[in-house]
């Protein structure tokens, strides 16, 4: 079998900065208000002190990195495997990267397995896991 | 004026979303009623504009698709609301499965389960799992969630 992706492939590297606003817009089109994310008070009881963004919102920056590389697979035979392991608050700037790790048989198909992660500003993770994308296998 | 009261809704046309369940009092293999979701164009432009989503399938124009990820957060924000979580739950884990594209003004239909609902130490852990089908019963995506629920 012959990945279409080499392993060790790098994605292009996302920058993203993560405003209150853009949290508060968040909220509104996914309709989630847990206060967790909007209520400052609110939050500043919780274990983290203070509003966190939506972990699905930090998410959506690796489906875009995924979507932005595999526009025509990405939405048809793409998947995700990810842990939030620590929060990503408003005025941080957090790295989407992705590589790819390894390649499986999938009922006909080429899975490429990357390695996927959302980095917060110490170096730290926010989001990591994997992202699979399947392509077909060139019969001709 | 607290600032979840100053954001304006805007998301995704659902049906049947009057039900509020006690996730407490649900065990493990309980059933949701299934609902119907439409993504507008306006849907999408709100989501894209929240995340800063350039790919290109988020682009506007005729060939505009849903971003697979506003589909599962629509789904997830769905139950949110449905099972009444107490504020301060949290996402731990999301699994996703992308198996057909979703265009604008289609409609989808989702069978949720839940797959785990357990306390340990005091907090509760929860799995939904979510399945998205058109209307010709051709299977769209799959979403498994975990949330901590405070106690």
């Amino acid at each position: 079998m012959i990945s279409p992706v080499q392993i060790g492939h790098r994605l292009a590297v996302l920058e993203k900065a993560v405003t209150q606003d853009q949290i508060a817009a968040y909220a509104s089109a996914a309709g989630d208000f847990n206060p967790i994310h909007l209520d400052e008070q609110y939050a500043a009881k919780t274990q983290f002190g203070r509003r966190i963004a939506h972990g699905m919102l930090v998410l959506a920056f690796v489906s875009e990195m995924m979507a932005t590389a595999f526009p025509r697979e990405w939405p048809s035979a793409g998947r995700l495997k990810v842990r939030f392991k620590a929060p990503v608050y408003p005025g941080e700037s957090v790295k989407v990267t992705g590589e790819a790790v390894g390649t499986a048989d999938a009922d006909g198909a080429c899975e490429v397995e990357f390695r996927v992660a959302v980095v917060k500003p110490d170096g730290s993770d926010a989001v990591s896991g994997q992202a699979f994308v399947r392509f077909p296998i060139d019969q001709s | 004026m607290p600032c979840a009261a100053r954001v304006t809704r805007r998301r995704p046309q659902i049906q049947s979303e009057s039900v509020v369940s006690n996730l407490a009092s649900l065990t493990e293999g309980h059933r949701f009623p299934r609902y119907q979701l439409t993504f507008r164009d306006s849907d999408i432009a709100a989501y894209v504009a929240a995340v800063g989503d350039l790919s290109p399938v988020a682009m506007p124009g005729p060939d505009r698709l849903v971003p697979p990820l506003a589909l599962i957060a629509s789904g997830l924000g769905h139950m949110i609301r449905l099972l009444g979580l107490a504020a301060g739950t949290v996402h731990a884990s999301q699994e996703c499965e992308f198996e057909r594209p979703v265009r604008v003004g289609v409609a989808v239909f989702a069978d949720t389960s839940l797959k785990a609902n357990t306390v340990r130490r005091g907090t509760r852990f929860a799995t939904v799992e979510t399945q998205y089908f058109d209307a010709r019963g051709q299977k769209l995506a799959r979403s498994v969630s975990t949330v901590i629920v405070p106690a």
